[in-house]
């Protein structure tokens, strides 16, 4: 149980990295 | 409550250290944008070096950040995460080269620049890092080979990491993003200084001596272990401590082993381990006088933590260590609340403790089920496995009421989850307690 949480919460946080880190290339990029 | 307010507040720390190398190039920005893919695959370089950098913190067992958690779901955090950062540093390269396939005469070492060495060089250790944690046990790598080449090679990918950016040098050309790797190179250089010096030293004050080794059923020894000098610890039934025996506490051979005594106990503690490998098959041969020294205590496997008003102990093999300490705990400390243990073992023999549970039953209201692999002849008792069936026959009707605890091989604690879940036991009432930690 509990190691389905980490494993959840480490899918959750890359995503969310993920996402902020296509946002500064959105920003960023030309 | 207050737990998950400090667990938010981490992962939100956790989130901005991750995202500061993107911030500052935002805030700092002169040189005009490159191509969005550029950018993005540069993004995810940087923010899969924070992760990775960030890796040392997670496994530093640094209390606040253990304490909300619990360490268990820090270090499989830490595995899982690793992976996903390593993708990211994967992309990195990868979409560089799609991007522009001319790049890719920077694999070739004779004519590539340092830069590229030293960012190829982090991936390959990297790989290195994640291959060798994911496939330790498919190759047969045994954990003290293991532990050192991993400590080893992360570092190295780190540092490698660093002299790859430096070099490259395009976002490090203001003073802002200067003072951020300045600063992020402090944090993690200061996060192993703590790990490797600070807590070592912490610990060689704070020696303990074995008083005792006992031989146990099952292939079962028990450590005892008197502080020396000092007040010893203060721990949670049910949770561990990593012990440094023939060593320093400098070196990193350190291997986490359950207590087995009440925590009632004063100064002394017990860890009870059974011969499974290397180290394990030595602990025989520790005699009374060595001097030890704990890292500890950690883990939320406790009674103390989940209180409830009765429970319930499913143990496999050496998993019945931590719940001997927390059954020990509720007999000192005359709690009558109904326990019901039910322990898989493989034959009557080698059923670690049987004598202790047995004589811990005229203390306490505590029902008992052994359940044998191979039983002798004359045994009347369930044979087999823990069954859903016999769950069903043997819990009280308030059964959803009590709090689950198990601790065993993999395999069993599966087919117990599965078990208890069928029998309608809300998940959020049961903790398992895996000890292959890594």
């Amino acid at each position: 149980m509990r190691k389905t949480l980490a494993n959840q919460l480490a899918i959750a946080i890359g995503i969310i990295i993920l996402i902020l880190a296509a946002i500064y290339a959105l920003i960023q990029g030309t | 409550m207050r737990r998950l307010l400090y667990s938010i507040a981490w992962i939100v720390v956790y989130l901005i250290l991750v995202l500061a190398p993107l911030l500052v190039l935002l805030i700092g920005q002169e040189r005009p944008g490159r191509e969005l893919w550029r950018e993005f695959s540069i993004a995810l370089g940087f923010v899969g070096l924070s992760m990775m950098g960030l890796q040392f913190l997670l496994t530093s067992r640094f209390r606040p950040v253990v304490r909300p958690f619990g360490i268990d779901v820090v270090y499989h955090f830490h595995r899982q995460i690793s992976i996903i950062a390593f993708l990211f540093i994967l992309a990195h390269p990868i979409m560089l080269f799609a991007f522009n396939p001319r790049l890719l005469s920077l694999l070739n070492p004779f004519t590539a620049p340092l830069s590229a060495i030293f960012g190829l060089s982090a991936l390959i250790l990297l790989a290195l890092v994640v291959f060798l944690s994911l496939g330790r046990l498919r190759i047969n790598l045994k954990y003290e080979p293991w532990r050192i080449t991993h400590g080893l090679f992360a570092t190295g990918a780190v540092i490698l990491a660093m002299l790859h950016v430096l070099e490259v040098g395009y976002y490090i050309d203001t003073p802002a993003k200067r003072a951020l790797w300045i600063v992020l190179g402090v944090f993690w250089v200061g996060t192993l200084f703590y790990m490797r010096i600070l807590k070592p030293i912490l610990m060689v004050r704070r020696p303990y001596r074995v008083e005792e080794v006992r031989a146990e059923r099952g292939n079962t020894h028990t450590v005892v272990f008197q502080p020396e000098g000092h007040n010893g610890m203060r721990f949670r039934p049910g949770q561990f401590a990593w012990l440094t025996v023939w060593a320093s506490p400098f070196s990193i051979m350190e291997h986490p082993f359950s207590f087995s005594s009440s925590s009632l106990e004063k100064g002394k503690v017990a860890l009870s381990i059974k011969e499974l490998g290397d180290f394990t098959s030595r602990v025989k041969e520790i005699t009374p006088g060595t001097r030890a020294y704990l890292d500890g205590p950690y883990g939320v496997f406790s009674i103390d933590y989940h209180p409830a008003p009765g429970y319930v102990f499913l143990a496999g093999g050496v998993g019945i260590t931590p719940v001997m300490s927390m059954l020990r705990t509720l007999a000192d400390r005359n709690d009558q609340r109904p326990v019901y243990l039910f322990y898989g073992s493989k034959d009557w023999e080698g059923t670690t403790f049987r004598e202790d549970i047995e004589a811990l039953k005229t203390r306490m209201n505590l029902t008992v089920f052994y359940v044998l692999e191979e039983p002798t002849e004359g045994w009347d008792g369930p044979v087999g496995y823990i069954t859903p069936d016999l769950l069903a026959e043997n819990l009280p009707q308030n059964r959803v009421e009590l709090t689950y605890f198990i601790c065993g091989p993999e395999l069993m604690m599966q087919a117990v989850e599965d078990a208890l879940d069928r029998l309608g036991i809300p998940p959020d009432q049961l903790t398992a307690e895996r000890f292959n930690l890594v």
